[in-house]
C-alpha cells in the first residue's frame, strides 16, 4: 500500500537527517580541532627536524659506541610504538597504521600503543604489550613523551628490545595524511649516513663532509647519554603532534564525505516520497471517478 | 675581520625561537660557562639548568633561561635544542615564585615518594634558574 510505504520512507528520512546532523556535528568540531592541532604541528616540526639532524650529524662524526649506537642487528626483537586516534569515525586513519604494523611485524617484536584504538587493537593481537600506560593519545604532551621515551630507553638498554620503530600518521597537507614506520633506535651511522648523502647530493650536489675532531664536553660518554633520551622522547613529542593533527584532518574528511551521502541519499528518497505521494493522490482520484460511474 | 656574525638557531617544542646571525653567544652548560664566536671548533655539550647570553652584531645583548637541552656547533651553524627557552624578559616573575615556594612547601612534606621527591626538586631547580636569570636581566 503507498500509504504504508511513504510511511516508511518519511522515517527513513527523518533517520538520515539526524545521522547528518551528527556527522555535521563532528566535522566542524574536528575543523577547530584541527586548527589548533595543525597550529602545533607546525610549532614542532622544525624542533625535530632540527633535533634529527643535529643528532644525526652527532652520530655520524662520533667515533663512540655504546648500547644505542650501533649497527642494526635484523635479527634482534623490534618494538613498535604505535600512535593512533582515541577515536574512530576518521576514516582509514586508524586501520591503515594497523595493516601498516601488521605486514611488518614479526612474532617476538613487541608493541607500545597509544591511544585508545591502538590500545584496543592490540590488546587482541599475540604481540607483547610493554605498557598500556597511554591509552588517551589527546594527553600526551612533553612529559608523557618523556616517559615513553623512558620505557623505551629502559627496555633498550636492557637488551629486551633490539629495534624500535615510531609508527605514526604524517601530516602531508588537509587532505593526505600518510601512515609512516620511522626507525628511532639504534642509532645505525652506515644507515644514517646513507640517508644523509642522499638528501645532501639533493641539496647542493655533493655530500657534505664533517670534521672528526668534534669537543664534548664533559666527555663524549656522558655528553651522549644525555641527549640521545632528549632525542628519542624529542622524536616521540613530534610524532604525537603530526598523528593529532593527521587524526582531525582525517576526521574532517570522512565526516565531509558522510555529509555529501546523506545529502544525495535525502534528495533520493524525497524524489521517492514524492512519488509515492503522487501515485497515492492518482489513485485516490481514480477510485472517486470509478465511484461516481458507478452511481 | 676580528667580529663577524655566525648563525644561531635555537629550537624548543614550543616553536623556533631564535634564528638569527649573532655575534657571539655565551652558553651555561654542565660544564662551565662557554662562549661561542665565529670560527669555533666543533663542539657539543649538554645543558641542564642553564642560561644563555646573546649578543647581536648591533651590539644588543639579550639574556635567556634555557634548560633540559644541548648546544652543537659545527663550522656552518650554531644550534642549540632544549625543552625550555625563554628570553629574560618574557619569563613570569610571579609565576616562578609561585612555583618555587610550592614546590619548596611540597619538598617539607614528608613521606614523599622518590619519584614525587624527584618531581618536585626540579621544579624547584627550574624555578629557581628562572629567577635567577630574570634578575641578572633587570
Amino acid at each position: 500500500m503507498a500509504g504504508a510505504n511513504m510511511k516508511a520512507i518519511k522515517s527513513r528520512i527523518k533517520s538520515v537527517e539526524s545521522t547528518m546532523s551528527i556527522t555535521k556535528a563532528m566535522e566542524l568540531v574536528a575543523s577547530s580541532k584541527l586548527r589548533r592541532a595543525k597550529m602545533q604541528e607546525e610549532t614542532v616540526k622544525p624542533y625535530y627536524r632540527m633535533l634529527a639532524d643535529t643528532i644525526s650529524d652527532i652520530i655520524r662524526t662520533t667515533g663512540e659506541k655504546n648500547t644505542f649506537i650501533r649497527e642494526t642487528d635484523e635479527s634482534a626483537p623490534a618494538c613498535y610504538l604505535v600512535i593512533a586516534g582515541d577515536r574512530g569515525l576518521a576514516g582509514g586513519y586508524n586501520n591503515n597504521l594497523f595493516r601498516l604494523v601488521k605486514e611488518r611485524i614479526h612474532d617476538g617484536d613487541c608493541v607500545i600503543p597509544v591511544g585508545k584504538k591502538s590500545v584496543d587493537h592490540y590488546a587482541r593481537q599475540p604481540y607483547e604489550v610493554l605498557t598500556t600506560d597511554f591509552p588517551l593519545a589527546a594527553s600526551v604532551g612533553i612529559p608523557e613523551s618523556h616517559e615513553i621515551g623512558d620505557v623505551i630507553c629502559r627496555n633498550f638498554e636492557a637488551g629486551r628490545i633490539g629495534r624500535v620503530f615510531v609508527v605514526f600518521t604524517e601530516f602531508r597537507s588537509m587532505l593526505t595524511q600518510e601512515p609512516q614506520i620511522l626507525p628511532l633506535l639504534p642509532l645505525d651511522r652506515d644507515a644514517l649516513n646513507r640517508t644523509k648523502a642522499d638528501t645532501d647530493t639533493q641539496d647542493t650536489g655533493t655530500p657534505k663532509i664533517l670534521s672528526p675532531d668534534t669537543i664534548y664536553e664533559p666527555t663524549p660518554e656522558a655528553v651522549l647519554s644525555a641527549i640521545i633520551p632528549q632525542y628519542v622522547s624529542g622524536m616521540i613529542y613530534g610524532a604525537v603532534c603530526e598523528a593529532a593533527a593527521s587524526e582531525f584532518a582525517a576526521r574532517r574528511t570522512a565526516m565531509n564525505a558522510a555529509n555529501k551521502n546523506a545529502d544525495e541519499m535525502i534528495s533520493a528518497l524525497t524524489l521517492k516520497y514524492n512519488r509515492a505521494r503522487q501515485t497515492m493522490i492518482t489513485q485516490e482520484i481514480t477510485e472517486i471517478i470509478a465511484g461516481s460511474d458507478a452511481l | 675581520m676580528a667580529l663577524e656574525g655566525f648563525e644561531l638557531k635555537i629550537v624548543t617544542p614550543d616553536g623556533a625561537e631564535v634564528s638569527a646571525e649573532v655575534k657571539s653567544v655565551l652558553v651555561r652548560t654542565t660544564a662551565g660557562d662557554v662562549g661561542i664566536l665565529k670560527n669555533h671548533t666543533n663542539y657539543v655539550a649538554t645543558i641542564d639548568y642553564g642560561l644563555v647570553k646573546i649578543t647581536y652584531p648591533d651590539g644588543t645583548q639579550r639574556g635567556a633561561c634555557c634548560m633540559n637541552g644541548f648546544v652543537s656547533v659545527d663550522k656552518t651553524q650554531t644550534r642549540i635544542i632544549a625543552t625550555t627557552f625563554e628570553f629574560a624578559d618574557e619569563i613570569d616573575l610571579e609565576r616562578a615564585q609561585r612555583s618555587k615556594e610550592s614546590a619548596e612547601a611540597r619538598l617539607a612534606e614528608t613521606g614523599l615518594s622518590e619519584d614525587e621527591r624527584a618531581l618536585a626538586e626540579s621544579r624547584l631547580k627550574r624555578a629557581k634558574n628562572r629567577i635567577r636569570v630574570y634578575e641578572l636581566n633587570h
